[in-house]
């Protein structure tokens, strides 16, 4: 399979609900979906087509909060970024630990980083952070990018 | 049911970094397993928001003391996929030759632990014998034992000279009997067979759900290796095979690991041949500045798969830069492998995973007790070094 096949899957399978495509170079890929379905879209791709998971990346930029989320097809040398924007104010999105147990850390790292809850998840707490750290701080905020 | 609940670290004689595991026994066998993080949370990827590309090498560097040129590995694959780099052919070939060492001196550390934890100290002391050339070959070649400085965007900082070749292939002539040696001494030891076998087992499944890398995975059937899945330096360009056993046990990932030495010493030897037939210095390709985008780089390392992803905004410093180390994501298995194990076999199937909790070792000031005055200060260590570095030159390239 090749990158340009695994985004016209998707496509076909999840059709608006996929609301950006790149083709950034034949062993990468880069899909933003809306966040209300990666645990479908997860599910597609670690079920259905066998893809590994990475690892996801969460980060604050001029359009919200992000995840970026890594799969990795590793007999076809690719992967593939599945991006979601959510909001500031009250972010969350479906865990898809129950799905992947190997999302599990990260999920909690990104709630601990960030302040995204994560819905579903069988162990919301945080990861890293220890029992004196203040509430409601999230160190990879915009606000305290200076920090 | 009563629980006994037996606390392995933080801070354990085992353990060379702290981490916290808590093993719920009942009886003699463990029923469940937790663990605690964040000791040893340093906030680098926050940190190297701050930094300039340059500056990003040094610090991941410092992220882990055995595998620490992976990282640097991954951080350049990353950010020169976003400049679209092409870095020399011999730069390619130095880089996989300082890639492969840290996998054969790294593997070896873990089978001299290995052998510790086991109580068969001979293999112990063995490894750790045969670990020193490697590191010597390291000090040769970078100036360091570890954290090398050898990356940069574009290509490595240090050539290794055409003359110095004929050396480090002696060292690495030396060492295939020593790895023999290894060898025989895990995989043909009936004591070891009974007690590593069936022990610590991950399921193919097991290894796809948790999503582990690296030996953990191989020796679990799972054949995936970034080395030959997404080719990077000179990995596309010789010829070596990716190591696997079926079984998932300790037993496998020891012989995993031990048959991989070979395999980077035949991709090191062939590295080496390809160094002969490029111009020397030309190691280096000149990179201005790096254009916004994103970038995903990584390394197999010793322990697995190493993962950054870097974004950039068209500035001198990455806008954010997410690091995976292969601890991160094989860790979480011991939720599999040690639970219906005894005590006793929990440990090693702890130790199989060769855990790394992103550690650095510091320098320290030593004071006489009665004296207050200092034994040793960093300029003093720096000379010493420098006057050890100097003469095993002498003893392997002259």
């Amino acid at each position: 399979m090749q990158v340009n096949e695994i985004i016209s899957l998707l496509k076909t399978e999840f059709g608006k609900d996929i609301l950006f495509t790149k083709e950034i170079s034949p062993s990468r890929g880069l899909v933003r979906i809306d966040p209300e379905r990666i645990v479908a879209v997860a599910e597609f791709l670690f079920i259905r087509h066998g893809f590994r998971f990475i690892i996801a990346s969460g980060f604050d930029s001029k359009e919200g909060l992000e995840i970026m989320y890594h799969f990795m097809l590793d007999e076809s040398h690719f992967i593939l970024n599945v991006n979601v924007v959510l909001p500031r104010e009250d972010p969350w999105i479906d865990s898809i630990t129950p799905l992947i147990k190997g999302a599990n850390w990260i999920e909690r790292e990104i709630l601990e980083i960030l302040g995204i809850q994560f819905r579903n998840h069988p162990q919301p707490e945080p990861l890293l952070s220890g029992e004196n750290w203040e509430k409601g701080y999230y160190p990879y905020r915009r606000e305290n990018k200076d920090v | 049911m009563r629980k006994t609940v037996i606390p392995i670290g933080p801070y354990h004689p085992l353990q060379e970094e702290p981490e916290l595991f808590k093993l719920y026994c009942d009886g003699e066998t463990v029923t469940d397993i937790e663990w605690e993080t964040g000791y040893n949370h340093r906030g680098i990827e926050k940190l190297s928001e701050s930094k300039t590309f340059d500056q990003v090498f040094f610090l991941v560097e410092r992220i882990c003391g055995i595998c620490s040129t992976s990282h640097p590995f991954a951080f350049a694959n990353a950010v020169e996929e976003i400049g679209a780099v092409e870095i020399p052919l011999r730069a390619k070939y130095i880089r996989t030759i300082i890639g492969e060492l840290e996998r054969i001196h790294s593997h070896l550390l873990w089978v001299g632990l290995a052998g510790h934890f086991l109580g068969y100290n001979t293999v112990y002391m063995w490894a750790w014998k045969y670990r020193e050339p490697v590191l010597d070959l390291f000090e040769l070649i970078t100036g360091n034992r570890n954290s090398y400085a050898m990356f940069k965007i574009g290509g490595v900082r240090r050539d290794i000279p055409n003359e110095n070749i004929a050396g480090i292939t002696r060292i690495l002539n030396e060492l295939k009997p020593k790895l023999d040696l290894i060898k025989g001494a895990v995989m043909d030891d009936p004591v070891l067979h009974m007690r590593l076998k069936g022990v610590g087992v991950l399921t193919r499944q097991d290894v796809i759900d948790f999503c582990a890398v690296g030996p953990t995975s191989r020796a679990s059937g799972v054949p995936g290796d970034i080395r030959r899945d997404d080719p990077y330096a000179a990995y596309g360009l010789v010829d070596w095979d990716v190591i696997t056993a079926e079984e998932g046990d300790v037993f496998a990932k020891a012989e995993v690991r031990i048959l991989e030495m070979y395999e980077s010493v035949r991709i090191i030897e062939q590295c080496l041949e390809g160094l002969r037939k490029e111009q020397e210095g030309d190691i280096e390709t000149k990179v201005k500045d790096i254009p916004p985008g994103m970038g995903n780089g990584h390394h197999e390392a010793p322990r697995g798969e190493v993962f950054h992803f870097v974004l950039t905004d068209g500035s001198n410093s990455p806008v954010r830069h997410k690091v995976r180390a292969p601890s991160y994501t094989n860790i979480a298995t011991f939720k599999k492998s040690c639970i219906g194990q005894t005590i006793s076999d929990a440990t090693i199937s702890l130790a199989a995973v060769d855990p790394c909790y992103c550690c650095t070792e510091r320098m320290v000031v030593l004071y006489d007790a009665w004296t207050g005055k200092p034994l040793m200060n960093t300029r003093e260590l720096v000379r010493k070094s420098q006057e050890k570095t100097e003469m095993l030159r002498k003893k392997i390239y002259h």
